[in-house]
């Protein structure tokens, strides 16, 4: 039977949501430099 | 004047690479941080030798957001020196390092370049020319990464691949500045699709969930990506009555 670590888990989830941070903050920026 | 500028950005990308191979050196040794030093630098030198050719033909000045945009190529230049190192773990120091490059070179960079050049009234052909090659050597280098260390079947190299094969055969009708000026609507959101996917396959924190979601999404968004390609090759064809 396969387990999981529930530590890379957890891991990868931070690792998304942070990218997804990084991704929003340089999309707000891009629009503020856009911004006439 | 066009050289001094060309050669300060040269001096700028290359030393960019000198931290990251000190580091490769430090985590995988070395043999692999050597090989990683020349094929980072011999990417960057044959890119600026392309980057100066290109400005002196067209006789055009190289700006401080021109050296962003070709800080793009840095980044594919990075990705590639990890090729050449011979490391291939995408959880260990040089798979962390590849998947930063590419997020700056695909996200950081390509998001900010053009608004910064609008903003700051610096746009030019010569620009346009840098960001759009520049995208798509990054997109190239980085599906070959994707599919050596980030387990993506070599299928996914094919579209890269013929964006650069349909562009020499479209440039011997047009000129180079014909082929992509009507490109469709659609073709950013299937570049975004394609580069995500690179992005999730390379992810040094990617598990198994990431995993699942690449399987699934790349029998999809690879075709997609190269149906798309032709598509745009075949409009460039259409719209000029070829």
């Amino acid at each position: 039977m396969k387990s999981h670590d529930p530590h890379s888990h957890r891991a990868e989830l931070i690792g998304w949501a942070a990218f997804l941070v990084f991704v929003a903050a340089v999309f707000g920026i891009r629009r503020a430099l856009d911004r006439r | 004047m066009v050289v001094g500028r060309l050669a300060l950005i040269n001096f700028g990308l290359l030393a960019a690479s000198v931290p990251a191979t000190i580091a490769m050196r430090r985590h995988h040794g070395p043999i692999a941080a050597g090989r990683f030093a020349a094929g980072s630098m011999l990417a960057i030198l044959a890119q600026q030798a392309l980057v100066g050719m290109a400005a002196s033909r067209r006789e055009a000045r190289l700006g401080a957001v021109d050296a962003m945009t070709l800080s793009r190529g840095a980044a594919a230049a990075l990705l590639l020196g990890v090729h050449a190192s011979g490391v291939r773990c995408r959880t260990g120091f040089a798979g962390w390092l590849g998947w930063a490059s590419l997020v700056y070179g695909s996200i950081v960079c390509d998001w900010l370049d053009g608004p910064l050049a609008r903003r700051l009234g610096a746009t030019s052909p010569l620009g346009a020319l840098l960001d759009l090659e520049g995208d798509s050597w990054l997109t190239l280098v980085t599906a070959s990464s994707a599919v050596t260390w980030g387990g993506l079947p070599g299928y996914c190299v094919v579209a890269p691949l013929a964006r650069y094969a349909l562009l020499l055969v479209a440039m011997r009708r047009i000129p180079y500045e014909r082929v992509y000026v009507d490109e469709p609507a659609w073709a950013r959101p299937l570049g975004i699709a394609q580069m995500l996917l690179f992005t999730a396959a390379l992810a040094p924190f990617g598990a198994t969930g990431t995993r699942l979601v690449v399987r699934l999404a790349t029998p999809i968004v690879a075709p997609f990506q190269l149906l798309g390609t032709v598509l745009i090759y075949r409009r460039s064809q259409r719209v000029l009555g070829i």
